[in-house]
């Protein structure tokens, strides 16, 4: 089941995108802006580097909308992997001493614990939500969606043998759904206040 | 093939976070197009890594500087691309909003109470209209009232008067002229008052007038012409004149007479000596 809100800011960017409105560049930088930015900064920590990056993510969404297949994956699905695909191929690129992968499991984990402790209030439901999903779900989740990893790669680091990792990442993304969806029925209440 | 266990076994997931190889890509491809269940389910896992993804990036907001610099490397797009522009005027509609929930309550109730304002007024107006008419009704009723009191009270005065032990009740006999003809007339020396009743008098020929006489010592006294549609359930008040002798009517022009024609005399009664 779609979320409405998100059906309908999907609806209402591809319709700017696809008349090459300057307003479709401020409504996906308005509401998507942060979720690229942070894909990209977990592939991407150099921050001058990662904001290149955004903009040439921004930038390629904008010029190449017409290419995205709705009948395929949601719009944001397309975003992401475009802005995962430009965070790679940048650290790849010569001229990018690539860091992120040879940090250990144990960095990313220890990373989240900051972040949700450091938190801000007003993203105290995204913190609720992180504290509520099992660290050992988030870690499957980030890798295989915030970072290069593949399959072999994330079973290496989560310690797992290599056909539990699609299985894991099921279990975790029912987790995730369970949660998300409490979050979003709260989020729904507070709003028709 | 158990589509169920296709679901379960996080091939889906795996294909969203765009880690399977292309074969097993195009496998999950072909399946989501033959199974809406395996589409739906797709769309599911999208939807909850777009919120994850969302939620985490409230932590990164992007730099404002990013987007001055990608809105600068835009194509003008209005010089750029006439056909854009031909399509889309510069003052092309803003983009849709997503609907807002609260505005809409607050039209709803916005409206709802403008109906019943309409409502109220209307019943305002018809309560205002039937109060109106019964006002009217009202003031109707009061005149009524008012003269039948006025009524009440001047009969209630001639009946005091006609049963003072010092009226006398004077019968004024027909004259040969009218033989059938009668009157009467009540007379209170003490009071002043004299009433008049025109008990049986035919109809006035057309151009002539009843004239009603008192006479005194001086001679007959003018007291009036008779109204042509006097009738005779009615006591008439007349001018006192002290110690009348005789009380007579004659028929005159129109109008009457300053003295009395005799030889037209209808009636006439004399008033009998105290007693």
């Amino acid at each position: 089941m779609p979320s409405p809100a998100n059906q309908d800011k999907q609806d209402t960017l591809l319709e700017l995108l696809l008349r090459k409105d300057e307003a479709g560049m401020r409504y996906l930088f308005d509401h998507y802006g942060g979720a690229l930015n942070n894909i990209i900064g977990r592939i991407v920590t150099e921050p001058q580097t990662c904001e290149e990056v955004l903009q040439d993510v921004l930038l390629r969404i904008w010029e190449n909308a017409d290419t995205y297949e709705p009948g395929k994956s949601r719009l944001f699905t397309w975003m992401a992997r475009i802005a995962r695909n430009a965070a790679i191929d940048r650290v790849r690129s010569k001229g990018y001493r690539q860091n992120g992968k040879t940090d250990g499991i144990d960095a990313i984990v220890v990373n989240h614990t900051t972040l949700s402790e450091t938190m801000p209030v007003e993203h105290i439901g995204l913190a609720k939500l992180l504290d509520a999903l099992d660290n050992n779900y988030r870690s499957i989740i980030d890798l295989l969606y915030f970072k290069d990893y593949t399959q072999a790669e994330t079973a290496e680091a989560l310690d797992l043998p290599l056909g539990t990792v699609k299985t894991r990442s099921r279990r975790a993304l029912q987790k995730l759904r369970e949660l998300l969806k409490n979050e979003l029925i709260i989020l729904l209440i507070i709003s028709l206040f | 093939m158990d589509i169920q266990a296709y679901i379960n076994s996080g091939v889906l997931e795996l294909y969203v976070l765009d880690r399977l190889s292309p074969d097993e890509r195009r496998q999950v491809e072909t399946y989501a197009e033959q199974y809406p269940d395996v589409r739906q389910e797709i769309e599911e896992i999208e939807l909850a890594l777009e919120e994850y993804a969302l939620l985490n990036g409230q932590l990164t907001p992007p730099p404002p500087t990013a987007l001055t610099a990608v809105l600068m490397a835009l194509p003008n797009t209005a010089a750029a691309q006439p056909s854009a522009t031909k399509d889309d005027p510069p003052s092309a509609a803003p983009p849709p909003r997503r609907p807002n929930w609260p505005l809409w309550l607050l039209a709803l109730a916005l409206g709802m109470a403008l109906f019943g304002l309409y409502y109220f007024y209307q019943q305002a107006q018809s309560r205002g209209t039937s109060i109106g008419e019964l006002q009217q009704r009202f003031t109707t009723l009061e005149q009524d009232c008012e003269r039948i009191r006025d009524n009440n009270q001047e009969n209630r005065q001639q009946l005091a008067l006609l049963s003072d032990a010092d009226t006398r009740g004077i019968v004024l006999a027909g004259s040969d002229n009218a033989p059938d003809s009668r009157a009467v007339v009540f007379y209170n020396q003490q009071a002043g008052e004299v009433l008049f009743s025109a008990a049986n008098l035919p109809a006035p020929p057309t151009g002539k007038q009843y004239q009603l006489w008192a006479i005194d010592a001086n001679g007959p006294q003018d007291l009036g012409v008779l109204d042509e549609e006097l009738t005779s359930d009615t006591l008439l008040d007349v001018r006192f004149i002290p110690d009348a002798a005789a009380f007579a009517v004659t028929l005159e022009d129109a109008g009457g007479k300053p003295s009395p024609d005799l030889s037209q005399l209808q009636v006439i009664g004399e008033v009998p000596a105290a007693p």
